[in-house]
């Protein structure tokens, strides 16, 4: 009996995880997939999400704590707000900070994107870890709430969210809007050629995918309902663009498989293994096995497990 | 007649190259006009000043009375200017129906909100779509709708590439070298429609070709291009007869 408990709770923390993994796969495929902009700041906006929604929600407890502990007091603990705002906030300032980091990169070209956005997620954890009244540093936020309290419950919401980023982006996707993005994708000077705005396209795809980033922030943030800079650094990054190649990039279904075989693996891959050696032998093998495998896949498949299909004209006009 | 489109004077240098050096040049509205020279005289140079992609060091470019030089392409297109290029740009991970209906301006799905007026795009989808399937049926690429573009050939994306064009509404039309690559059957029917689209939509074309048949044929007037600037400029008569031309570009 108590063996089911653990299954079960064992499998609740993995799908939980992946799901949240999903929707930075959906917003990086939105981003590179889509519109040829590649974003390695995912961090960056995760990070602002998750901070966003902590600050906003963590209660008045947690200030008192670290008052306590001698901590000046600052911004967290004193709003309290409910978890739905927390997500709505976390959504639209991780837009609103891509908006704003998106006027100059957006113009750069998508080699010298991929280095800026790097450094924007950098300064983002850097932030993070010395804006004291604003983050509490290094020592994270600690106690944020998860709705209901229940991971059951909050599973669901996890997976209701991601069935709506999924539902808005693939709507997108197929929508003119979409055409659009494929077509800066595909030859930029061409595009533009045909009275697209290169700059407002590309704008909006970068600030929808790092809206759906802070989203996915805020959904962990109340899931490990503690967070620390520590967490948003590269390597998040580099695991979410480690799946979506594997699964395929431009396709949403192929994005979910990447999640569900590579997350699954970071977050369990070794657990079955028997150890040996040194204890942090095992654990850093997940590392290996996940970069072998990429490397497996750009040198053998590197359209990925789904790759693009190019859907019929008279399937389009009937889903539209 | 009307002029719609005017340069007056245009330079652009690269460094010490002198790629277009004072040329100047008026078409006619419903006229197909022909601009040919030798590789390197600048005509290529010339149309992207136009279409917006340089903007010209010195010198005026207008559409319709009004000053176009230095505008976005994007900009210049939704004017009623649109370009297509030497070599076919076919968006080629994209189907050949979403190369023809990415064109069509004023798309109320294209925009992050306009996406999910669910009734409007659909309405609009269809719209477009039924325009371009005729157009794809005249260009004989109706067949290949649904392949992605990179499968085509090099004559077919030439056709699809004008198509892409058409479908942006335009009042003039600057095709660069439209039949390059094209066998002799695709250049007869990329001529075919270039005058057709004058005659039954009162299109104006601006045309830099090298085939000696499609230029003579269907252009009137015919501009010479040399070394950026103006060599000489009249029907194909006359252009034939030039000895200046004759000796630059025509040979013999």
């Amino acid at each position: 009996m108590e063996y089911i408990i653990s299954l079960g709770s064992w499998v609740l923390t993995i799908a939980t995880i992946v799901a949240i993994y999903c929707i930075l796969g959906l917003a990086l495929n939105l981003h590179f997939g889509y519109t040829n902009l590649p974003n390695f700041g995912i961090a960056g906006f995760f990070a602002v999400g998750a901070y966003t929604s902590a600050i906003l929600t963590v209660p008045y407890r947690f200030l008192e704590m670290e008052i306590f502990a001698g901590f000046p007091g600052g911004i967290p603990g004193r709003i309290e707000a409910p978890f739905i705002v927390g997500i709505l906030a976390a959504t639209a300032i991780a837009g609103f900070v891509g908006f704003l980091i998106g006027i100059p990169v957006l113009r750069l070209r998508e080699d010298y994107l991929a280095v800026a956005s790097i450094g924007v997620a950098e300064a983002i954890h850097y932030i993070a870890l010395n804006e004291l009244w604003l983050t509490i540093g290094s020592a994270g936020i600690r106690l944020i709430p998860m709705p209901f309290a229940n991971r059951y419950i909050y599973f669901l919401i996890v997976l209701l969210v991601l069935a709506i980023v999924y539902w808005v982006i693939s709507r997108l996707v197929r929508s003119p809007f979409g055409r659009v993005w494929k077509g800066t994708r595909e030859d930029e000077t061409v595009t533009a050629s045909l009275g697209k705005s290169i700059f407002r396209s590309r704008m909006w795809a970068w600030v929808i995918g790092c809206a759906f980033m802070g989203t996915a922030g805020s959904l962990w943030a109340h899931y490990a309902m503690a967070i620390q800079p520590g967490e948003f650094v590269p390597t998040t990054t580099f695991l979410v663009w480690i799946f979506v190649i594997v699964g395929g990039l431009r396709s949403n279904k192929g994005v979910l498989i990447g999640a569900l075989v590579i997350i699954g693996l970071f977050e369990q891959g070794t657990r079955f293994l028997p150890s040996f050696g040194a204890p942090y032998v095992v654990p850093a093998l997940r590392l290996i096995i996940i970069g072998v495998l990429l490397v497996a896949f750009i040198r053998f498949r590197p359209q990925g497990v789904l790759p693009e299909r190019a859907t019929a004209i008279e399937r389009h006009i009937e889903k539209i | 007649m009307a002029t719609i489109f005017e340069a007056r004077d245009v330079y652009k240098h690269f460094g010490g190259i002198k790629a277009v050096d004072g040329f100047s040049m008026e078409v006619d509205e419903k006229q197909i006009t022909g601009l040919i020279g030798p590789n390197g005289a600048g005509k290529t140079t010339f149309f992207n000043v136009a279409a917006g992609i340089y903007c010209p060091d010195r010198g005026e470019v207008s559409f319709k009375g009004e000053r176009i030089g230095g505008l976005r392409p994007d900009q210049i297109c939704q004017k009623g200017l649109t370009r297509t290029f030497q070599i076919a740009r076919g968006l080629g991970q994209m189907t050949v129906w979403e190369n023809v209906m990415l064109a069509p301006k004023h798309q109320t799905g294209e925009s992050a909100f306009g996406a999910f007026l669910f009734g409007q795009v659909r309405r609009q989808e269809k719209e477009h779509w039924e325009r371009a399937a005729a157009l794809l049926g005249e260009m004989r690429l109706y067949e290949q709708r649904n392949e992605y573009a990179r499968n085509l050939s090099a004559g077919e994306r030439k056709m699809l590439e004008i198509s892409r064009a058409i479908m942006t509404d335009p009042e003039i039309l600057l095709l660069d070298e439209p039949t390059a690559g094209a066998t002799v059957d695709e250049t007869k029917k990329i001529m075919a429609e270039i005058e057709r689209l004058r005659d039954e939509r009162g299109l104006t074309f601006l045309v830099v070709e090298h085939k000696m048949e499609v230029i003579m044929n269907i252009c009137n007037p015919i501009y010479v291009m040399h070394n950026g600037q103006n060599l000489a400029v009249g029907n194909p008569g006359e252009v034939q007869g030039n000895d200046q031309v004759r000796e630059v570009y025509l040979g013999g």
